[in-house]
């Protein structure tokens, strides 16, 4: 087993290539296991939401994380859509602007949804969670147009919703600080029930809002979003992958306990 | 998936330029440097254009058209912001600089201390005790969740005492709560690490749906087949 000490890592690299393409290409259809808590709360909190409810939904991941991201970001929004309910799209990171319009435009389609009744797109606004706190004071005077320039009073859908805080719920879809500005502001000072999809990077750190309540539940990264896929009956992109991470995290457990073994077994020994 | 000419052309160059980006895991090369450096310049394209129409244009030009005058504000503050690059009056930039320094420092301060302390200790004073004796709030609903919740109790309190720099951490209190705080700490970074083996394995899984959904069909369709 010494090889395995000056073993170039690029045989790694192979090896975690296969461990993902293999299982696309050969389902295994290995099992997803139970769903866990905080994505089972998303679920039933949007079950139980009053018909026609609008939904504030934030796009704030860049283009590099939409693999993780998006999966549960549709699943989401396409319960949504399903149960009747209406979407409030905004951005607080420039590459939402046009991811939102890409998903919500291509979801619309597919589920019938007409624009400025059923959704609408309010496009970027700069600002972090200061930008935030405006948008919950007033959406007006934070998108004075949506993400086209058409004047928010042609929007049927925001006659009424004319305030973040007023909103059944907000589900943001994020892989920075965002995430955190949601609970901190949107949860803790106006009340609203926070709920998203993170990056898995970023799970650890939002666990405390999550056992706080200010965030009601998340998705943690591409396994939390097949699990919404699973409870919907909805399988779509995060469902299929899951094959390879599964077999993806077996090689990776495997490799670091090889790595121990063969580092304890060269370790000198103590006299 | 509905292939249009632009469609096809967008598939072959995102195909194509993450393979060059893949090639940095073989050793650097012209090929890898050529993506890395069309990325940057086309996120700095993007957010520019992003920048002025969604922002400047939308919350500025387009209010002062309309007479809104106070929102000049914030442009001039950004103009002074640039200053910076003349080294005789770039100490003007200062200014907008402090500005934006209160405004995040009293926000932050009024929501840290609301959100992040006033809250996370709300969330851990938990009820230790479970049975008939200790109902309402103050018993947990179960066992196992009393369990729990002793697990919270005890590990933010050690946590703490591991951070607590005025007493050396010796002794039955100090010494065993700091050694019980390390442990804790052990295992939320190993939490952290496996998350992120996940986060990075979901990106490659991302790009390798992108060949098997997109790029493939993409190639069967340039070449005619199937």
């Amino acid at each position: 087993m010494h090889f395995l000490s000056t073993l170039d890592r690029r045989w790694i690299y192979v090896l975690i290539a296969l461990s993902v393409g293999i299982p696309m290409v050969f389902p295994l259809k290995v099992p997803l296991g139970k769903v866990s808590a905080p994505s089972r709360r998303i679920y039933e909190f949007i079950e139980k939401l009053p018909p026609d409810s609008v939904v504030w939904f934030g796009f704030d991941y860049y283009a590099t994380t939409r693999a993780e991201t998006e999966p549960g970001a549709r699943a989401v929004a396409r319960h949504l859509f399903r149960k009747g309910h209406r979407i409030v799209a905004t951005s607080f990171i420039t590459d939402g602007a046009l991811i939102s319009q890409t998903v919500m435009n291509a979801l619309a389609k597919e589920e019938g949804k007409k624009y400025g009744v059923d959704y609408a797109i309010l496009g970027y606004k700069a600002g972090g969670q200061i930008a935030l706190k405006k948008v919950c004071d007033s959406i007006p005077a934070s998108f004075p147009s949506d993400v086209n320039g058409r004047p928010l009073a042609e929007l049927p859908i925001l006659r009424n919703f004319r305030k973040g805080r007023d909103a059944a719920m907000a589900f943001t879809a994020s892989d920075t600080r965002m995430f955190d500005y949601y609970a901190i502001v949107a949860a803790t000072q106006y009340g609203v029930p926070v709920t998203g999809v993170s990056t898995a990077v970023m799970v650890p750190e939002l666990y405390p809002y999550v056992n706080s309540g200010q965030i009601l539940g998340i998705l943690a990264g591409l396994k939390g979003s097949a699990e919404y896929e699973q409870m919907t009956n909805m399988p779509g992109e995060a469902t299929r992958a899951m094959d390879a991470q599964s077999v993806a995290h077996l090689v990776m457990v495997t490799l670091i306990i090889l790595s121990n073994i063969v580092y304890f077994s060269q370790r000198p020994r103590r006299r | 998936m509905e292939f249009t000419v632009p469609t096809l052309i967008g598939i072959w160059v995102a195909a194509f330029l993450t393979l060059c980006i893949f090639s940095f895991l073989y050793h650097d090369n012209p090929l890898y440097k050529f993506a890395e450096h069309l990325f940057v310049g086309v996120s700095a394209g993007y957010w520019m254009s992003t920048y002025y129409w969604q922002s400047i244009r939308r919350d500025m030009v387009d209010k002062i058209a309309e007479g809104d005058w106070i929102s000049i504000v914030p442009g001039i503050l950004g103009v002074l912001l640039i200053l910076r690059l003349f080294p005789k009056i770039g100490w003007i930039s200062r200014w907008p600089l402090a500005f934006l320094v209160g405004i995040s420092a009293g926000f932050n301060i009024v929501y840290t201390m609301q959100a992040q302390i006033l809250k996370q200790i709300d969330a851990t004073i938990l009820p230790l005790w479970s049975g008939p004796f200790w109902n309402g709030a103050m018993g947990a609903a179960t066992w196992s969740d009393a369990m729990v919740n002793w697990i919270i109790v005890l590990g933010v309190f050690c946590a703490l005492i591991y951070f607590y720099f005025s007493v050396e951490h010796r002794g039955p209190f100090f010494g065993v709560g700091s050694r019980i705080g390390i442990y804790i700490l052990m295992i939320s970074f190993g939490a952290s690490f496996g998350y992120t083996v996940m986060a990075r394995v979901s990106l490659l899984i991302g790009r390798m749906l992108f060949f098997k959904n997109e790029f493939w069909p993409a190639v069967q369709r340039t070449f005619g087949m199937g």
